[in-house]
């Protein structure tokens, strides 16, 4: 009796969550009169397929695509390795300043955003990789990169040393024994933590709108935002969009849920 | 398990290994930092020379005329007593400082209530519920604020149909966005559905770890279900606690989006916080050098909250 | 420090970037040599085959020039331009607001042009030439106007029995309590008129004789306290009160007022001229049933809000006499004349025998106009929404017209007298 009632308010709870993202795709697959209804209509009826139609046959779409992933991609696959070789060094040695990097990691997390908005622009001009997608590049690993170091500790924290001591035992090399022993109980976290760096360039707007100038460049986010400020297009084709941008995130994240949350605590819990 | 596929040969590694170890020792003394380089370098490249320059502009005067005619005009501390003279300011801060309370406190209240029907649930609905803060997790901040906005529309949204069809309010047509006292709960709303699944897994993966003869043992003395969850369950999760409520509030403090893409800092600026006021200053009104300072101060105030954050993973560690 | 970073960005460029980084070095900085002129125009100005027609006669004179044409938001255009003006390549050419022009020009961010180079420069449109000027000199020439009309359903205007025009204020407020009685529907609106549509409502207080600011020795000072603004201010609440459902927490948003009256939520809107193509091309049932009058005012038309747009050359254009040339032409009698028939409002009273349909019905209104205080501080009144919270307080009754009009006053004096 009382399981059933626990059982019931976590649906209760569960729709809460999921209303808003129901919402969203569910507009996405009405036409406008059922959108712009006085009383709406809970279950699109008849689903209407127009608003995916639209975009997915217009070039915009595949141009921030394209754009975003190639972006995307490049940040994930740098700030990972990055990150990793300097998880080992934090997790796996005691050395001078590695307090004052753990440090100086957590405080960078601290800056405001925004804040860092004209010294970002006016270093990329003084580097004239202002409109490229490198400059977008390398604001994006600025954000990521301390966080993914941050979780990827946590996860080397996690595999006991004593696992490629005895590899190295048997005469493996340091790097051998890392390589073969450590990567692979390491790997689902490594996953975790690219899928976090990825979540944060793929759905970042105001860099990506003011240091990309040119539309062929732009990513899904400043696509999605020029939906919203274009006339006569409205909250159909607008939702049907952030269907398609936010779908991939939630199915990635499904996925991983439950190796993120791991590393998450073992980062923040182990010192 | 690779361990077992190697099997040991013989005599070589203790040769090997005793031959080895002055060189090993050497090189895994700069081992670390060869490793940490790219880090460091790629950390000093893109966030340690923007910070530099964050905090020459709040020493300078920065606006729209400078910026194209790249001019530098350093001004002393003008920028810090502007912005600490400004009586914004003073609204703002304290605002955003309550602000972060609530939604932090809410996030957490709310997290530990999700993680505690999470563990209590049969697992079909524990899967339901998890993944659906997962749904919610994983909307990008923007795109949230976007369809929240659409939610709570006066004309043509959903919350007030729901409200008015189950018969809480008569809201057909009601504007949320007139007062400052609604539009801020509409914040609220948005940053609290945003935060709470982080929160509820990594707290749900907390009490994973408390072992469940305590409840019993408790249990079988007569405790209650919140005399158990404050006696037992609370102080051994108090570090997990701690790290959550401290980034629960830095993140909150930083807010941005949630606001921009729903007020706008309205009605009469009563839902401007920190970041909306900075957005203003700088990128508005190009003054960028006044809203440097106030983004220095800003960090000053997070790291003083990111040093509890440190304190407690000291306290953690030892 | 400028090496420093380069050097920076240089390694990480090294450490795999190299993919992304030639076809990102094509681009910024490196590209717009010579051979291309960059011109940023705004969404929803001048048809697009005007424009490709205007850069084929440039490119034409220019062997081996390209013109690269890009559409910017309204949304957001502040930041785009402020980064894109101060960086190495800025572009060429520029449509901006006609409220926007003085902030860039007082910054040095355009060229200085000469009235002289372009033809009907006698006879511009007011509203436009002084928005393009900045210390008796010209930084941004008129592109084409805009005023804001009633537009209508003729369809329900016959239902409702209304068989002329409304040409006062009354009239206007008779109407839409016809059509209200003609579609009883709840959310039915006679006019609708969402709460925080500030260039619809402050015609209304021009309309009464009051004014937004007046410079008073060097100050400023909000005048919108004035008897005369206040009387306007009572006049737009009754109005919106009795006759409108709109949502009183938003903007202009182009579009519900063309979804409100496309799906029949109301018979009458106050918009831009232009919404009627847009509408026309959504609803295509609705198209011969749209009419649009000037907004009436309370004897005869009301005071309208040129709005529009300039074109300026910015001061780091590489090839300034090709990015003037491409303004000239555009500018000239025979694109204007043109333009004139897609909806918009040409840049010289000299063209009024070219329009017609309602384009004349703006021309004519345009006869009485008022424009924004001329202070470079003005854009920050608009991002701070002085005026739309004023407007919203007093439609949803939250503060009295005297209460809402003064603090408004107090914000407008302190965001118009700050110092850069």
């Amino acid at each position: 009796m009382k399981k059933a009632l626990v059982n019931v308010a976590c649906l209760l709870v569960c729709a809460f969550f999921v209303f808003p993202v129901y919402w969203m795709a569910t507009t996405a697959l009405k036409p406008d009169s059922d959108i712009l209804r006085h009383t709406p209509k809970l279950v699109p009826s008849p689903v209407h397929w127009d608003n995916f139609r639209e975009i997915l046959t217009a070039s915009g779409f595949w141009n921030a695509m394209r754009s975003s992933l190639l972006v995307t991609g490049a940040v994930v696959l740098l700030g990972m390795a990055v990150s990793f070789l300097a998880a080992v060094a934090l997790a796996r040695f005691r050395f001078r300043g590695r307090t004052a990097f753990l440090l100086a990691i957590i405080i960078v997390q601290m800056i405001p955003g925004e804040a860092l908005f004209i010294p970002f622009y006016l270093m990329l001009r003084d580097a004239r990789l202002l409109g490229t997608y490198a400059g977008l590049v390398i604001v994006y690993m600025s954000f990521t990169l301390p966080f993914a170091v941050w979780m990827l500790r946590g996860f080397v924290t996690a595999v006991p040393a004593e696992l490629e001591q005895a590899a190295m035992v048997d005469g493996a090399s340091r790097f051998q024994a890392f390589r073969k022993v450590v990567f692979p109980l390491v790997a689902p976290g490594l996953m975790a933590t690219s899928v976090f760096s990825w979540i944060t360039a793929w759905t970042e707007f105001t860099y990506a709108y003011v240091l990309l100038d040119e539309p062929a460049r732009y990513t899904l986010p400043v696509y999605i935002q020029s939906f919203i400020g274009r006339y006569a297009t409205d909250y159909g084709p607008q939702m049907a969009v952030a269907t398609l941008f936010t779908l991939p995130v939630v199915v990635f994240f499904l996925i991983i849920q439950r190796r993120a949350v791991a590393g998450l605590s073992a980062g923040a819990v182990k010192g | 398990m690779t361990l077992t596929r190697n099997p040991p040969r013989a005599a070589a590694p203790d040769r090997r290994r005793r031959g080895v170890r002055p060189a090993s020792r050497s090189r895994s003394r700069a081992l670390p930092y060869v490793l940490l380089l790219p880090a460091a370098l790629g950390i000093l490249g893109t966030l340690v020379y923007p910070v530099f320059q964050l905090v020459a502009l709040s020493f300078q005067r920065e606006n729209l005329a400078d910026l194209i005619r790249r001019t530098t005009t350093w001004v002393g501390l003008d920028n810090y007593t502007r912005t600490l003279t400004d009586p914004q300011f003073w609204t703002v801060l304290p605002r955003t400082i309550a602000f972060a309370l609530t939604c932090a406190g809410l996030t957490l209240l709310i997290g530990t209530l999700c993680a505690l029907l999470l563990r209590a649930a049969s697992p079909w609905a524990r899967l339901a519920l998890s993944s659906g803060l997962v749904v919610a997790w994983a909307t990008p901040v923007f795109i949230g604020a976007v369809i929240w906005r659409w939610l709570f529309d006066s004309e043509f949204g959903v919350v007030n149909h729901l409200l008015t069809v189950t018969g809480l309010c008569e809201c057909r047509g009601h504007g949320w966005f007139l007062t400052g006292g609604q539009a801020t709960f509409v914040l609220v709303v948005i940053i609290v559905w945003g935060a709470v699944p982080f929160v509820a897994l990594s707290v749900y993966g907390g009490l994973l770890t408390v072992p469940p003869e305590l409840h019993e043992a408790a249990r079988v003395d007569g405790a209650g279900a919140t005399r158990i969850f404050f006696s037992i369950t609370f102080p051994l999760l108090r570090p997990v606690y701690t790290i959550l409520l401290v980034l629960s509030l830095i993140w909150d403090m930083k807010v941005f989006p949630q606001i921009w893409f729903t007020t706008k800092g309205g009605p009469y600026e009563s839902t401007v916080m920190l970041g909306v006021y900075i957005y203003n200053k700088g990128i508005n009104a190009s003054q960028f050098g006044a809203a440097s300072s106030i983004a220095v101060l800003m960090t000053l105030l997070l790291v003083g909250l990111s040093w509890l954050y440190v304190r407690a993973l000291r306290q953690e560690a030892s | 420090m400028r090496g420093l970073a380069r050097l920076l960005c240089a390694v990480l460029l090294a450490g795999g970037l190299a993919a992304c980084s030639g076809d990102g070095g094509e681009g910024g900085a490196a590209t717009a040599g010579p051979g291309t002129l960059d011109v940023w125009v705004m969404r929803d100005s001048a048809p697009d085959d005007l424009i490709e027609r205007v850069n084929a006669e440039v490119e034409a004179a220019h062997p081996g020039l390209t013109v690269r044409v890009q559409v910017l938001d309204w949304e957001g255009r502040d930041v785009k331009w402020k980064t894109a003006l101060a960086g190495d390549d800025p572009p060429d050419v520029l449509e901006m607001g006609n409220t926007d022009v003085l902030t860039y020009a007082a910054s040095g961010a355009l060229a200085e042009l000469k009235p002289a180079d372009y033809e009907n420069s006698g006879t511009w449109l007011k509203g436009l030439a002084d928005a393009g000027g900045y210390e008796g000199k010209l930084y941004g020439v008129p592109y084409y106007g805009g005023t804001r009309v009633v537009i209508y359903r003729k369809d329900l205007f016959e239902k409702a029995g209304i068989d002329s025009e409304p040409a006062t204020l009354a009239e206007l407020r008779q109407a839409a309590e016809k059509l209200m009685k003609a579609n009883p529907g709840e959310d039915f609106s006679g006019l609708y008129f969402p709460g925080r549509y500030q260039y619809g409502a402050l015609p209304f207080v021009f309309d009464a004789g009051g004014q937004i600011a007046a410079k008073e020795g060097t100050a400023w000072k909000g005048m919108l306290s004035t008897p005369q603004s206040q009387q306007g201010l009572r006049n737009w609440a009754d109005l919106v009160k009795a006759v409108s459902k709109a949502p009183l927490d938003v903007d202009t948003d182009a579009d519900r007022f063309v979804d409100a009256l496309g799906q029949g939520h109301t018979g009458m809107i106050i918009g831009q001229a232009w919404m009627m193509r847009g509408l026309g091309e959504k609803y295509p049932k609705l198209a011969d049933q749209l009419g649009a009058f000037p907004v009436p005012g309370v004897n005869g038309t009301m005071p309208v809000f040129i709005g529009g747009s300039n074109l300026v050359v910015s001061a780091g254009s590489q090839a300034p006499a090709i990015a003037t040339e491409w303004v000239k032409l555009i500018t000239g009698t025979k694109y204007q004349t043109e333009l004139a028939r897609s909806g918009l409002l040409p840049n010289s009273t000299s063209l009024e025998g070219v329009v017609e349909g309602v384009t004349a019905v703006q021309m004519k209104a345009a006869a009485r106009s008022w424009f924004t205080p001329q202070s470079t501080q003005w854009s920050n009144v608009d991002n701070a929404q002085v005026l739309q919270d004023m407007f919203q307080a007093i439609a949803s009754g939250e503060k009295s017209v005297a209460e809402a009009a003064a603090t408004a006053d107090k914000k407008i004096a302190e965001i118009l007298n700050a110092t850069g």
